[in-house]
């Protein structure tokens, strides 16, 4: 069941707006007078923009949330402020943002967050299942990972955060997260 | 007020900067479930007992109270009292003079050098089992 959450939403997505979009271009095509320049130009119009519809459904997920999760890590101090939480340091961005990287294949989109401890918290929940996991990454270059899947909740701390099990991140591109959270 | 039974919903109310990140804040993220490392307890509502308003108008003075500057109430993240007190957490009617409706889920950790990591573990399965909710 897990397995399904993890590897189906990008498909769904993608063929949904793809019919979608060949299902309304005929008939805004239908609706103009046959031969005219504004014609030629509405449909060079229509094709770019079904063009450049197609190119965006079909990149993978990881373009979808990638961007807006990096410029949240780099607007992680002004959030820190207003909350009136610890400073974030350098190396908590960077490790934030390898994680990001390494990440980058789940079609889960994180939430990426200041937390009161001056860590930066990147944050994978499920949607649909009771699933949910939480990496914080602090300013000694540390990482704590801390998951709850089906009302069992464990962690694990790291000392170093290039430490973190890769396993573990890529099974939130589409592997079975309960094979690594046990 | 009635007796708390495992259905009812419990809220904990989510208050921010009004400059602050909306996407961040509006969502059922552990941090709106990790206290102070001192506190064992998360102050919640007892959300079936009253109007959503009159939820929010609690939540909002409340928050006015809380932290640096004007607080803006973001919203809810509801989870039912079975789940609060799942994995040996215990939830406990503890109505105030301004407010009747108010409860805490108590995390019953004791004081060890593991606390701080247990609290955000705690943090982490909360989050998980709630969801989210706007202000009317």
């Amino acid at each position: 069941m897990i397995m399904q959450t993890f590897s189906r939403e990008p498909d769904f997505h993608c063929s949904f707006n793809l019919k979608r979009e060949a299902r309304f271009a005929p008939a805004a095509v239908k609706s103009q007078n046959v031969g005219s320049g504004a014609f030629q130009t509405r449909v060079a119009e229509l094709q770019t923009n079904s063009e450049s519809l197609r190119d965006r459904t079909q990149q993978p997920m990881v373009m979808r949330w990638l961007k807006d999760a990096l410029e949240n890590v780099d607007q992680i101090d002004q959030e820190a402020e207003e909350e009136d939480y610890p400073p974030i340091g350098d190396v908590a961005k960077r490790n934030a943002k390898s994680v990001l990287f390494t990440a980058c294949q789940s079609p889960l989109e994180p939430h990426v967050y200041a937390s009161m401890d001056g860590e930066i918290g990147v944050y994978f929940k499920s949607p649909v299942v009771q699933a949910a996991l939480l990496i914080l990454l602090n300013n000694d270059g540390g990482a704590g990972v801390y998951w709850s899947v089906s009302g069992k909740s464990k962690r694990q701390h790291y000392d170093d955060a290039s430490e973190l099990p890769i396993d573990l991140l890529h099974a939130l591109g589409g592997l079975p997260l309960s094979q690594f959270l046990e | 007020m009635v007796p708390l039974n495992e259905a009812e919903n419990l809220g904990r109310s989510v208050c921010s900067s009004k400059s602050a990140k909306k996407a961040n804040r509006a969502k059922p993220i552990p941090e709106v479930f990790l206290v102070r490392l001192d506190d064992d307890r998360i102050s919640v509502d007892r959300m079936d007992h009253a109007e959503r308003r009159e939820m929010a108008n609690l939540a909002t003075i409340r928050g006015q109270g809380r932290g640096n500057g004007s607080k803006d109430l973001r919203g809810w993240a509801l989870l039912s009292v079975n789940h609060a007190a799942a994995n040996g957490r215990t939830v406990v009617a503890s109505p105030l003079p301004d407010n009747p409706y108010h409860a805490d889920i108590c995390l019953n950790l004791p004081e060890s050098g593991e606390r701080r990591e247990r609290q955000k573990e705690y943090s982490v399965d909360l989050a998980a089992r709630a969801y989210w909710e706007n202000p009317p």
